[in-house]
């Protein structure tokens, strides 16, 4: 045969695949299921095919890949890069492969980060494997996962637990593999490791709330719709929520990860015989009346939860009931106050004072040295435990986890907030000493008590207070004058005496939760719950009560406006006595003990000190206060 | 006389410390070792993990030398010591690869480099790579240190296959084990019973998985592996105990 004969030969050949290619691409392009035509833009190069096929003739080309879910890609959509066909025929050329990727983009995106492809090098096809003829899956896909992971990962407990045989008997909503650890991007998660520990529990309490907080999902399968919103509300959830992994306790920390069994069954790691160790896995040193905490409280079911139902219940009407007294106090004060200055400013009226000028300015001591640095500590200490302690309390809120940030993770925000509270305790202590030898002088003994209780300079409640609330509404509503108040006001008494409640409350729930173990000697488990209920709301109470009510009283109200410096200079000025402490001036003045209470103009130094410390304390808690309102509001 | 002690102690401790810091590789991302590869001609990169996993998959053009023979092998691999040498094995926390590094500059070699974070990054970064001698994947089971306890309480038949190196064997392994590091196991392998079932162990449970593959490979299909590795073993003891 002549060249110019064999050349016309292959001439034709080639025509003839030509056409065959072009009915092969008529018949095969309209019968392309929806998912096939996702990669059409990728069609195959059929002239090819028919050359393959005629060397590569057995069952698995011819009869098995056609009938596979890529029977319609020719071969070259993978086995790319044949230039020559007779090079690839005498095996000087390989053919290359084309990644899955370029098809399966997102998967291959997905992959890249995947455990079984950095640490073992598995490519697509190791496990959809015999991949010429591989076949649509028969079982749904969460069965499928199942099967394929089982091939390395035996695991009994997940085929015993709830969610394997859940996944067995068919539902769709239960856990596989997959949706837990990823399908294409499980991660390098390995508990095992030691490396992510913390992250792997982070993301893993995620995973498990992700499910667990689908209403329609819980309501489907007849399980707890309300079981993440109540992890959630407990230290642990707040903790975990946060975004700075920490040692506390997420869902398979409790629930185990793969043994997940119903609380009844004793192989449970919750059921009551197993709680101990359960628990023992993160505590220590603790009552076994300690397990008898409820891990997913739910304040609202008051029949399961009544000594919580009740808490919650009392906190609510405390709160309401305070802020729906004083903030109708200090808005009607507010009303009154600025309405009056308008008033004479409108009319040309100045108010006389019966002193002079140089009089008016007289400096005259109210507080110590004492009580200036107990204030300053007070301030401090409230301030800090108000901003470690609100963020883990709106967990969910934007601006916690930049509290948190600052602070430098959960843990050291956790050990300021105890630091400030033992500096707090201090302080109350001091207080009640300071108390105790106000009621009981030196060589008195009990003799007299009552009567220095119910004093002019005691800071406990009297009949008069009582009038003097009277006399303040009255005057709100231009029904009389304002009252004349001596040494100290019924709402400054509140300020002090409030603080005993407070810290028997807040403290007292605080000690309980600081060392858990121990307090579960005194108490089962559940009293931490009440605790943990009554820390968080009180404090609500304490630290809004002092942002907005006592920082109104006290140096927001018009004529101290923005800020009042007695307690940081400890001296206010006669004509502050005489507006403010009426009864106290005149008494003074009858008794002429006004004298011994005049002192030294205040230093420019420590006026400047007291106004910066003071004005950014007033600012600092007004941004917390305004936080802590939109987190109420919207949260 | 403290105060004397201190200061003696400054003046003899930084001289120490500023020479530790200059022996000390310098550790690059695979982004920067990527770009060092193409503007550097002639850059090589050295793989220190076993033979039988730097021939299944390795950063192109890698030279294979493992940890254990590095000093031994690497003068006769590469004489020029002037050429920049990036060095990694395989996984985040990489001693091989800083121990070999040290071992380079000891030798003489003066541009030496580690990879940060080993083969895993390089990959995650998406960078390719090649293979030698590609060890099938199979599905290889995994079993958890309490089964293989149970097995063993039961007195099940099997070899117990500690594929780590033998310091590590010696500081501590499963009862039982028989020690032949994945650095030698593919001259070892022949050795090993064809009628017994196998368990293989690393120390972290990342090498295993290759190591009973390629033994699968040879023909001892009945064969397992310790999920987690010794890690797993020792977290596992210690809570029983």
């Amino acid at each position: 045969m002549d060249t110019g004969t064999l050349r016309f030969e292959r001439l034709m050949h080639h025509a003839l695949e030509a056409v065959v290619a072009v009915i092969l691409i008529c018949v095969f392009t309209p019968s392309l299921s929806a998912g096939q035509r996702m990669y059409a833009d990728r069609a195959p190069a059929a002239e090819i095919s028919v050359d393959c096929l005629s060397c590569h003739d057995d069952y698995l080309y011819r009869t098995a890949y056609p009938a596979s879910v890529h029977g319609t890609q020719g071969c070259t959509s993978c086995h790319d890069g044949i230039t020559d066909i007779e090079e690839h025929m005498t095996g000087s050329a390989e053919s290359t492969l084309t990644a899955c990727g370029s098809c399966h983009g997102i998967m291959a995106e997905e992959y890249r980060v995947n455990y079984h492809y950095l640490h073992q090098d598995f490519q697509c096809y190791d496990c959809h494997r015999n991949i010429h003829a591989i076949q649509a899956r028969e079982s749904t896909l969460k069965m499928a996962t199942l099967q394929k992971c089982t091939e390395c990962h035996d695991n009994d407990e997940y085929a015993h637990s709830g969610h394997g045989i859940a996944v067995a008997e068919g539902n769709e909503d239960a856990a596989t593999c997959s949706d837990c650890h990823g399908l294409h991007s499980t991660r390098v998660y390995h508990t095992s490791q030691q490396e992510y520990p913390a992250e792997a529990r982070e993301f893993y309490t995620r995973t498990c709330i992700r499910c667990h907080d689908d209403r329609a999902m819980m309501i489907r399968n007849d399980l707890s719709t309300s079981t993440v919103a109540a992890y959630k509300r407990t230290y642990h959830g707040k903790v975990q929520d946060i975004g700075h992994p920490t040692r506390v306790a997420g869902c398979a920390d409790c629930h185990t990860s793969h043994n997940i069994l119903p609380k009844d069954d004793p192989e449970s790691s919750i059921h009551p015989d197993n709680l101990a160790t359960n628990c023992g896995k993160c505590h220590s040193g603790f009552h076994p009346r300690f397990v008898a905490y409820q891990a997913h409280p739910d304040f609202s079911n008051r029949e399961r939860y009544p000594a919580l139902y009740w808490t919650n219940v009392f906190m609510v009407a405390l709160l309401a009931g305070t802020f729906l007294f004083f903030w109708a106090h200090t808005f009607l004060w507010w009303r009154k106050t600025y309405w009056d200055k308008h008033r004479m400013e409108k009319e040309g009226i100045r108010q006389r004072l019966p002193m002079s000028d140089r009089q008016s300015l007289q400096s005259i001591q109210r507080f110590s040295r004492r009580d200036i640095v107990a204030h300053i500590l007070l301030v401090i200490s409230f301030l800090t435990l108000v901003a470690t302690g609100f963020p883990l309390k709106y967990h969910d809120a934007p601006w916690a986890r930049v509290f948190i940030d600052l602070w430098g993770g959960v843990s050291l925000a956790g050990i300021f907030h105890r630091t400030a509270a033992v500096v707090l305790f201090i302080l109350f202590f001091y207080v009640l000493a300071r108390t105790i030898r106000f009621l009981f002088p030196k060589g008195r003994g009990t003799s007299g008590w009552l009567t220095r209780l119910f004093s002019v300079e005691s800071l406990f409640f009297n009949r008069k207070d009582w009038q003097d609330m009277k006399g303040m509404f009255r005057w709100f509503f231009d029904r009389g004058d304002q009252p004349k108040f001596d040494r100290w006001t019924y709402w400054e008494k509140f300020d002090f005496l409030a603080v005993f409640w407070g810290m028997t409350v807040i403290g007292g729930s605080g000690i309980f939760l600081m060392v858990p173990e121990w307090t579960s000697y005194l108490f089962p488990g559940w009293v931490l719950n009440v605790a943990a209920l009554l820390h968080s709301e009180e404090a609500l109470l304490a630290a809004l009560f002092i942002f907005t009510v006592h920082f109104f009283n006290t140096h927001l109200i018009p004529k101290k406006f923005p800020m009042d410096r007695t307690i940081f200079t400890g001296r206010t000025t006669l004509h502050e006595m005489y507006e403010d402490k009426r009864e106290q001036y005149e008494r003074l003045v009858n008794e002429k003990k006004l004298d011994e209470l005049k002192r030294e103009h205040p230093g420019i130094l420590t006026k400047l000190a007291a106004a910066a410390f003071g004005l950014g304390s007033l600012i600092f808690g007004l941004f917390l206060a305004v936080l802590i309102l939109w987190s109420v509001i919207f949260l | 006389m403290r105060c004397c002690l201190a200061l003696l102690c400054f003046i003899i401790g930084v001289p120490c410390i500023s020479d530790a810091a200059e022996t000390e590789p310098t550790v690059v991302t695979p982004t920067e070792a990527h770009r060092m590869m193409q503007e550097k001609g002639d850059m090589v990169f050295i793989n220190t993990m076993s033979a039988i996993e730097c021939r299944d998959h390795r950063i192109p053009g890698s030279l294979c030398i493992p940890c254990p023979k590095f000093e031994e092998l690497i003068p006769a691999m590469l004489e020029d010591r002037d050429r920049s040498i990036v060095i990694y094995c395989a996984s985040i926390g990489c001693h091989r690869s800083m121990h070999a590094a040290r071992k380079a500059r000891d030798l003489g070699y003066r541009d030496v480099y580690l990879l940060d974070g080993g083969l895993p990054a390089w990959k995650e970064a998406g960078y390719a790579v090649e293979s030698e001698h590609r060890i099938p994947r199979t599905g290889i089971e995994s079993i958890k240190a309490d089964v293989l306890n149970r097995w063993m309480n039961e007195k099940r038949d099997m070899l117990i296959l500690d594929i780590r190196s033998g310091d590590l064997f010696d500081m501590g392994h499963i009862p039982g084990a028989v020690n032949r590091p994945l650095d030698e196991l593919d001259a070892a392998y022949r050795e090993l019973p064809m009628d017994k079932k196998i368990i293989v162990v690393d120390e972290q449970g990342h090498r295993s998985f290759l190591a009973a593959c390629y033994l699968y490979e040879r023909g001892l299909v009945d064969i397992q592996r310790l999920f987690g590795g010794m890690n797993d073993w020792r977290s596992f003891m210690k809570r029983v105990e």
